[in-house]
């Protein structure tokens, strides 16, 4: 039978478990861990960050005149992608998201400026090439566009200036970036210079000018690819030229005068037409220092090269006379740069004296030539070889010696050269040198010794042009000069001279202290004949190779002559009285 | 003879005791189960496009339907005092889901009044779900419309958001020690999701750009933050990185 009590228990202890297990049960079922819904997320999220950056965060950007004035809320969205892009692009730290910002405001203003020459497309296309050979320049060299620094500098003065010209739609890339370019490499290397915002920018502008607006003003195609060309070449070097003359000639173009860029730009225009015919003639150096020198000499003198074509003229001239006859054959076109270039560099140092302001003479230089030319020609030189002892380079060299003569004494150096170059001073003069010298001038000098022999010869002759040369004749045998030069040439090689003492260095020697002697004591030489010289070098020559050869050395040999000559043509001694002779000899060693 | 009689009379007291204690907790079994289901639909519902505006969106059944099939008032009724919160949490969750808002919010308001302990998981819901019933009802309003709403309509939108953030602020209020971190991180994730619907309704207003970016600061004076964005931004924050729902937003955010 089972308990009453056992069985009441049992419940009791039941439902004690049961609650227990329940309670448990309960509680765990109350706090267990549950999946919940996420719900509804209507908004695009981007969009209302692209919203809340344009609208609350950067107004500016989405105001009248703004970069995003006008755009659509979908339109934003990308902008704002973009921005996001630059942020990441320039670095994320902080307030840089300004910068990008400042970007892309900049960018705008940039739009903008573009916008404003709408009419203009060409133009239009231009800063967009500028702003992406600037942005290949500069990102390989990041220091030059910092702070306020040269390459901007630089590169304000070179956009200003593009401003000013009228360009086409066909105007190449590369001509903007070859002048931009140079403009930055070569100006970079001139903190002086650049220093001088105004210089500079009269610097850059005239250059710009002159080659982009020039080449805007041509209208044939091939005129166009011709120029293009000799601008791709040559535009490092005229800048390089223009930066010289500045940096040399501090007072020229002073940084308020107004006229600093125009003068840059035409005399660089006068150049490069003065040249063009033989561009490929002219080495990029040689471009550089004429336009050096024609800046610094329009720099001083501007009213005389910018009232005509002067500049364009001397060159141009010059070119021509160059290309063509006695001096293409003399001088070849290897030299005919150097040439160009010592001519403008000596007319540039040496203004006042070879340009008259009232008749400026455009063919100047291109008469020298003409002369000097005709001086080495068979006319004049005769069968000698006088232009085969002279390299390119010193050929180039004798017409700058000839140029630097000249500009000392342009009277008597250049009398006659308009009536008839072969009659003029200085054909003369070089005519009789080369021809004095026979036919195997080599024996005498080398080509540098010729040189000398010139600048000797030159510098006597200007001082006493009517006597020592006939002007009336083109033969130079007629010419003081020329027997003088042909009568010391005649004794030295005829002689056997055993002890060699008349080397080619004293052969000049002999010549330079002869020349003036008989340039002043003419009555000698007309009065005793033409054979004197001759004789005086013969006998001074024999004196030294026998009866005084412990006295007579190389050295003192042409001043032995100078005194002998003195004397002889003075009618002071008779070279046929050998003890006179002989007792002269010695007093003028004595007195040595 | 007398031996296996009393051991068989042990066993069978001991099978009637665990026979009693088993049927005394079949309802709390049908409530697991019951709960089981609403995790499935939870996690189906999570599944599916969170966007009202694009295909599967979530005002199609997500599958709630059986668990309020289940939660009855007769069922919470019977269920242990100390689950009924639970189950109107789930059953008012359900609803809302199920867009069956007004119905959702009598369970609300019928889960706080069966007394859920002070910070828990429930008792915060509960005070949440008005929220998200809100922000639901403005939802369906709005999607209704072709354009964006006039500056004149937008003020009772405004409103209403104005009462839900209170809620929000009821539910924050709710947090306790013994809330469950997981528990706030849910509440701060229907914060900035709602923030973001709100902000939406201002981005597509029929007004100009000054005109709703000044709503955007008129909204937030509610909040002690500059514009809606900014009180977005905190309540983004206030979840860890490394939790799941913040990485939620912060997918959402770069997409």
């Amino acid at each position: 039978m089972i308990a009453s009590e056992s069985v009441i228990f049992a419940i009791q202890a039941g439902i004690k478990l049961g609650n227990k297990i329940n309670r448990v049960l309960i509680d765990s079922s109350r706090e267990r861990p549950l999946v919940l819904p996420l719900g509804d997320l209507f908004a695009n999220v981007q969009e209302i960050d692209a919203f809340n950056y344009f609208h609350l965060d950067n107004p500016e950007l989405v105001d009248p005149g703004g970069p995003y004035h006008g755009f659509s809320d979908a339109e934003l969205v990308k902008a704002y992608r973009t921005i996001l892009s630059i942020r990441e692009e320039v670095g994320d730290i902080e307030g840089i998201g300004k910068t990008a910002e400042e970007i892309v405001m900049n960018l705008h203003r940039f739009e903008q400026v573009k916008a404003e020459f709408g009419s203009k497309p060409a133009v239009q296309r231009i800063l967009g090439v500028v702003v992406e050979i600037g942005i290949d320049y500069f990102v390989a060299n990041p220091d030059r566009l910092e702070g306020d620094s040269d390459g901007k500098k630089i590169l304000a003065a070179f956009i200003k200036e593009l401003d000013e010209i009228e360009f086409s739609e066909a105007t190449p890339k590369t001509l903007i970036s070859d002048v931009m370019l140079a403009s930055l490499r070569t100006l970079n290397k001139n903190a002086t210079l650049i220093d001088d915002d105004k210089r500079t920018t009269a610097l850059i502008a005239g250059i710009t000018q002159s080659l982009i607006g020039d080449y805007e003003e041509l209208t044939s195609p091939s005129a166009r690819d011709q120029r293009g060309e000799l601008i791709r070449r040559i535009a490092t070097s005229v800048i390089k030229g223009g930066a010289g003359a500045f940096n040399e000639n501090i007072e020229l173009f002073l940084r308020d005068d107004p006229q600093a860029k125009a003068l840059v730009s035409s005399t660089l225009s006068q150049v490069i037409s003065g040249l063009e015919s033989k561009a490929d003639l002219f080495s990029n150096e040689s471009v550089e220092l004429i336009y050096k020198s024609a800046l610094t000499a329009v720099g001083e003198h501007p009213d005389l090269f910018t009232s005509n074509e002067l500049l364009q003229d001397l060159i141009g001239n010059t070119v021509k006379a160059l290309s063509v006859g006695n001096p293409r054959t003399v001088f070849g076109s290897e030299t005919l740069s150097a040439i160009v270039q010592s001519g403008i560099q000596a007319v540039a140092e040496n203004v006042d004296v070879l340009i008259d302001p009232e008749d400026p003479q455009n063919e100047l230089l291109a008469n020298i030539v003409r002369s000097v030319a005709h001086g080495l020609s068979n006319t004049l030189a005769g069968g000698g070889t006088v232009r085969d002892l002279l390299s390119k380079k010193q050929r180039a060299d004798m017409m700058r010696i000839v140029f630097n003569e000249v500009a000392k004494s342009p009277e008597h150096l250049l009398a006659g050269i308009d009536d008839d170059a072969r009659r003029s001073t200085l054909a003369q003069v070089i005519g009789s040198v080369a021809r004095a010298l026979g036919e195997d001038p080599g024996k005498l000098v080398t080509g540098e010794g010729f040189l000398e022999l010139l600048k000797i010869t030159l510098n006597t002759a200007v001082f006493n042009a009517d006597k020592l040369l006939k002007l009336d004749s083109q033969s130079v045998g007629t010419n003081i000069v020329f027997k003088v030069l042909q009568q010391i040439s005649t004794a030295v090689l005829e002689h056997s001279d055993p002890r060699q003492l008349v080397s080619r260095s004293v052969f000049l020697m002999i010549v330079e202290k002869a020349l003036p002697v008989v340039s002043s004591n003419l009555d000698g030489i007309l009065e005793g004949g033409d054979q004197q010289i001759k004789a005086v070098i013969s006998k001074v020559l024999d004196l030294a190779n026998d009866t005084l050869d412990n006295r007579v050395n190389g050295a003192n040999l042409p001043d032995l002559a100078e005194a002998f000559l003195k004397r002889v043509l003075r009618g002071e001694l008779n070279l046929n009285e050998d003890g006179a002779t002989l007792n002269a000899a010695t007093e003028i060693l004595n007195a040595a | 003879m007398k031996t296996i009689s009393k051991i068989h009379q042990s066993s069978m007291w001991i099978i009637c005791l665990l026979t009693l204690s088993v049927f005394s907790g079949c309802e709390t079994l049908d409530y697991r189960a019951v709960q089981a289901q609403f995790e499935v639909a939870a996690q189906a519902d999570n599944n599916l496009s969170p966007s009202v505006f694009t295909e599967g969106s979530v005002f199609t059944d997500p599958g709630y339907q059986p668990v309020l099939d289940q939660l009855t008032d007769e069922f919470i009724a019977g269920l242990d005092s100390d689950l009924r919160a639970n189950a109107w949490l789930l059953r008012g969750i359900s609803e809302w889901r199920s867009m069956e808002l007004t119905d959702a919010l009598e369970s609300a308001n019928r889960g706080l009044e069966s007394n859920p302990q002070e910070g828990s998981r429930d008792h915060v819901l509960l005070e949440l779900l008005p929220a998200l019933l809100f922000d639901s009802e403005i939802a369906i309003e709005v999607r209704n419309l072709n354009n964006g709403l006039s500056l004149d309509a937008y003020a009772q939108v405004k409103t209403k958001y104005e009462s839900a953030f209170a809620k929000v602020e009821d539910a924050m209020d709710a947090f306790g020690p013994g809330t469950p971190a997981s528990t706030q991180f849910y509440v701060h994730y229907h914060r900035w999701r709602m923030l973001q619907n709100w902000q939406q309704i201002i981005v597509d207003l029929d007004a100009n750009g000054q005109q709703r970016a000044a709503q955007m600061r008129e909204a937030a004076s509610i909040f002690e933050s500059a514009t809606l964005d900014d009180e977005a931004e905190k309540a983004m924050l206030a979840i860890p990185p490394s939790q799941p729902l913040r990485q939620l937003i912060d997918a959402k955010k770069s997409s």
